[in-house]
């Protein structure tokens, strides 16, 4: 099974997560997946995922001042998203221990 | 200029700091985009176009390749982006406006050349119908066209001469049409409405910004060639 197959689901919880954090744009973001471990992941795949977020109300975004051009889309968190966070967190601890137990 | 048009500039400008790999990787997807793009809502796509750009100007400042940074399969990723766009139907009756607006303005221009003074509204309207559906095809050919090497020269050929074949096919079936509708304009009403395009024409010479005025320099030509030719009838 390929892992990409398997990342879909989560990727859009992840991508939650770190906007939690602090807020971000677009490279910003997908270095930082990276740097979280998900090596594979590329800017094509989080794109529809933060217009996804930001359609239904997970995220909004502001436009700052950029050295890159004009000025810049940053997302942040709502308070829909941060539940959805919560929500996020609740069911993979559930999932992972399940899988685990499986696995042992 | 609207805001659209700005973040268009801009794209423009800040796509040059892009190397020549990765501008070719990036400006293959934006005319991909665009093309696609066809009823959808268009400062969206713009939007979302100049934020990949800046990414991807940053991936270049750290010296990642466009290709790297967003992907394998750019054509995926835009049909991705695309199918979150709304679709714009305001943008798009605006084009079904001007299409008509174009024909009759081509037919009152006719009338004047010609001293005319009747106007066939079936025409305006069936030529209106080939001129949109043309427009259709060139977008969906160039659609098609992109993150493919099979490009060629004789294919486009090709494309217009079945484009303009069936353009003049669409009018000689007009004539046969069952139902035709013929107003009366009178030869001043036409000249009334040159002149009023004519002052709007030049009006919009010298709004537009220096890069686009050479696309307004053609029409603008052209309809004070008409207008010339006009005259020079009507004296």
């Amino acid at each position: 099974m390929k892992k990409t197959q398997l990342l879909k689901g989560v990727l859009e919880g992840c991508v939650l997560l770190i906007i939690k954090e602090k807020e971000v744009y677009g490279y910003e973001l997908v270095q930082q997946l990276k740097k979280s471990g998900f090596e594979e992941i590329v800017g094509g795949t989080v794109y529809p995922i933060l217009q996804k977020l930001e359609k239904n109300a997970l995220t909004t975004s502001v436009k700052k001042p950029s050295s890159d051009g004009p000025d810049r889309k940053y997302y942040q968190i709502t308070e829909k998203g941060r539940e959805y966070c919560d929500d996020f967190v609740q069911n993979w601890k559930e999932l992972e221990s399940s899988v685990h137990h499986l696995i042992d | 200029m609207n805001s659209t048009k700005l973040v268009i500039q801009q794209n423009n400008e800040l796509r040059e700091e892009l190397n020549e790999e990765n501008k070719a990787y990036y400006e293959e997807m934006l005319v991909y985009m665009r093309v696609r793009s066809w009823l959808k809502d268009e400062e969206k796509v713009e939007e979302v176009l100049m934020q990949v750009l800046q990414d991807m100007v940053s991936a270049q400042e750290e010296s990642i390749p466009a290709e790297k940074y967003f992907g394998k399969n750019p054509q995926t990723y835009a049909n991705q982006i695309l199918s979150n766009l709304e679709r714009n139907w305001v943008d798009h009756l605006q084009l079904v406006f001007s299409i008509v607006g174009f024909t009759l303005v081509l037919s009152i221009l006719n009338n004047i050349i010609t001293m005319a003074t009747g106007l066939n509204l079936v025409t305006v309207l069936s030529r209106s119908f080939l001129i949109y559906v043309a427009v259709f095809a060139v977008f969906k050919w160039i659609e098609m066209d992109s993150f493919t090497n099979t490009s060629s020269k004789w294919k486009d050929f090709l494309f217009m001469v079945i484009i303009l074949s069936v353009f003049v096919l669409g009018m000689i079936v007009e004539t046969m049409l069952p139902y035709q509708l013929f107003i009366n304009i009178p030869i001043t009403v036409s000249w009334g409405i040159l002149i009023l395009c004519l002052i709007g024409a030049i009006w919009k010479f010298f709004v537009l910004s220096k890069e686009e005025r050479k696309a307004w320099v053609f029409p603008l030509l052209f309809l004070v060639g008409a207008s010339c030719i006009g005259l020079i009838n009507y004296l």
